[in-house]
């Protein structure tokens, strides 16, 4: 492994990145927009109508008590009748996070906010490795960037790495900046100490620091192992998007309450770690220059 | 060290039942310039990746710069320049980008002077700081030229290097091969235009599928192109064809651009004969030349296609 070559295949596709207008607005842009702009204009927006409806209800507590007092007066109270006070019912935030469901209603929407738009942070490296990692193989193969490339003492086992460190780089920093952005903007309306309490968890890290950049990573790799037999860069991200599917569906039910693996997330991800290095080895082994030139279009 | 660039044994590729190389013995020494000539899709650029250790032969060997292709393939790869078929760009990179950046897959020891030598040996200095996503054809093969020579390489397999260039943009590839040449540079030149081979080449590789003749262009022209004498006549009398067809030691004749080009063995002795034969049958000799076949006629007639003729 000559490091001058990684260093030199690495600069050429962080170039390519940051010139490649559609790949780098699909893949940092877009994704930070959202990440530093809805959640905290959500966030804003809901924050300020709490302050309205808060001050209105204020309006409307008082009329309500005094209408109450009266109703009191003339109708003496069952036992276990509720008088004041919501009926919670079917809380999602109660669902997700059951400390969460004793905030007043304004405080529990905007932590609903805070959950949905880190679940979707989440997504981010499952979803763009996608794109980098089908631009990275099959998009420069079919457009014969690959092939002198080949022809050169590059090593396979260097190539593919600089592939996979490049296409699921961007995403994991992508990831880590959006979630360092939803710690603070949520800080800024909720405050440190309970975002901390709640969101700074060793599950949440092990998910951002250990999952996102493991999800990249394999991912990449996955495509790298099918670029071979893949004729396109779309049909690269579609198959991608068939392998990701599950790991999605398994991530929104974490995120929606309804699967709860906090204790055994770290022997959830164990094996997937333990599948990295094979993978990374057998793509070596696989990845056949004359087959991915013979696929070219 | 050995003379040899290039010594295969039986190498071959097969591509499902598709035999796209058959087992091939070709040797190629250092220094001179091979044209490998052939029609499109006759395995010529599945050949040339094969020695240039990117695709793996289904059968065979071959040593190539005293490396087995593919226990040495990364000495191999140290030691050629390969100019694909397609120039290989990358578009959002400017050409002095570009080639720092293969200069650094070469480990290439402070490339700047070597890259402002290729750019001003190409003609590319005024173009070496913007993308190339927009350059011609012709800028994209001078840029993907410099790239392929950058690392001075021992060996160099070129592709289909004119393949769709203007006349300028060819001739600065053929002045380049001609250097090369003069430098002692082996050249592998994979081309199905006869013209080119016929200018730069030492030796000619006929190839479709398999090797049907090596040798330099003039032995070709000679081997396979015969002995022709071109006869320019009026008043052609209407049996000559076939009375010249009749004649034993005429091996065949076709009409191209009015003369009568007619094949024989010994074109010393026949001339006169022939002469004599067309005047008594009422035609009007005005010109009587010896024609050498060019080397598109030699490869024709070992690939089996006749040359196109016309009528008188």
């Amino acid at each position: 492994m000559s490091a001058t070559r990684m260093r030199w295949l690495l600069w050429r596709e962080a170039l390519d990145l940051w010139r490649n207008r559609r790949l780098f607005v699909g893949v940092i842009v877009v994704p930070l927009v959202l990440a530093a702009g809805m959640m905290p204009g959500l966030m804003a927006v809901v924050a300020r109508t709490e302050q309205v409806v808060t001050a209105q209800a204020r309006v409307l507590k008082t009329r309500q008590e005094l209408l109450g007092e009266r109703r009191e007066a003339r109708a003496p109270r069952a036992p276990g009748q509720k008088i004041r006070g919501g009926d919670t019912g079917l809380n999602p935030l109660a669902m997700l996070h059951p400390r969460l469901a004793a905030e007043p209603a304004g405080r529990q929407v905007l932590w609903l906010l805070v959950l949905v738009s880190l679940g979707y942070i989440t997504i981010f490296p499952l979803v763009l490795p996608l794109t980098t990692a089908a631009h990275a193989v099959v998009q420069e193969r079919n457009e014969g960037t690959l092939e002198p490339v080949l022809a050169t003492p590059v090593a396979t086992r260097e190539l593919l790495l600089a592939k996979v460190v490049s296409a699921s780089l961007p995403p994991v920093l992508i990831t880590w900046l959006s979630w360092a952005i939803q710690l603070t903007v949520a800080s800024r309306f909720l405050g440190w100490v309970p975002v901390r309490d709640v969101l700074v968890t060793p599950g949440w890290l092990l998910v951002v620091f250990g999952g996102a950049p493991l999800a990249s990573m394999l991912l990449t790799l996955v495509l790298v192992l099918l670029s071979a037999r893949i004729p396109d860069a779309r049909a690269a991200q579609q198959w991608g998007a068939l392998i990701v599917l599950p790991a999605m569906g398994l991530q929104m039910a974490m995120l929606s309450g309804f699967v709860r693996v906090e204790g055994a997330l770290p022997w959830l991800l164990l094996p997937w770690l333990l599948l990295l290095w094979p993978a990374y080895r057998l793509a070596v082994r696989v990845f056949d220059r004359g087959t991915i030139l013979a696929r070219r279009r | 060290m050995t003379d040899l660039a290039i010594r295969t044994s039986g190498l071959a590729r097969r591509f499902g039942s598709l035999e796209a190389v058959a087992p091939l013995d070709l040797e190629v020494r250092r220094g001179e310039v091979l044209g490998f000539l052939g029609p499109n899709g006759a395995g010529k650029t599945t050949c040339t990746r094969m020695l240039a250790t990117l695709l793996q032969p289904t059968a065979g060997s071959a040593i190539v710069l005293g490396h087995d292709l593919e226990a040495g393939a990364v000495h191999i790869r140290k030691r050629i320049g390969f100019l694909t078929e397609q120039p290989g760009l990358h578009p959002r990179l400017t050409p002095r980008e570009h080639l720092r950046f293969f200069a650094g897959l070469h480990g290439l020891e402070d490339p700047g002077p070597r890259i402002r030598t290729q750019l001003a040996l190409l003609g590319l200095e005024e173009h070496a700081d913007r993308p190339m996503a927009g350059f011609s054809k012709g800028m994209s093969q001078k840029v993907a030229l410099a790239r392929t020579l950058l690392h001075d390489p021992e060996l160099v397999f070129l592709d289909e290097p004119t393949s769709g260039l203007d006349v300028d943009s060819c001739r600065v590839v053929r002045d380049l091969v001609a250097d090369l040449r003069r430098r002692g540079t082996t050249v592998f030149l994979a081309t199905h235009l006869m013209d080119e081979a016929e200018r730069l080449c030492d030796r000619v590789a006929i190839f479709r599928h398999r090797l049907l003749a090596l040798d330099s262009p003039e032995a070709l022209r000679a081997r396979f192109g015969g002995h022709r004498v071109a006869f320019l006549l009026d008043d052609v009398p209407a049996d000559l064809e076939v009375s010249l067809g009749e004649m034993p030691w005429v091996r065949d004749f076709a009409w191209q651009g009015g003369e009568l080009m007619v094949r024989v063995d010994r074109p010393d002795l026949r001339t006169p004969d022939l002469v004599g034969h067309m005047v008594a049958r009422g035609a009007r000799v005005k010109q009587v030349r010896a024609a050498t076949a060019s080397l598109e006629e030699a490869v024709l007639g070992t690939l089996g296609i006749a040359p196109v003729g016309d009528e008188p």
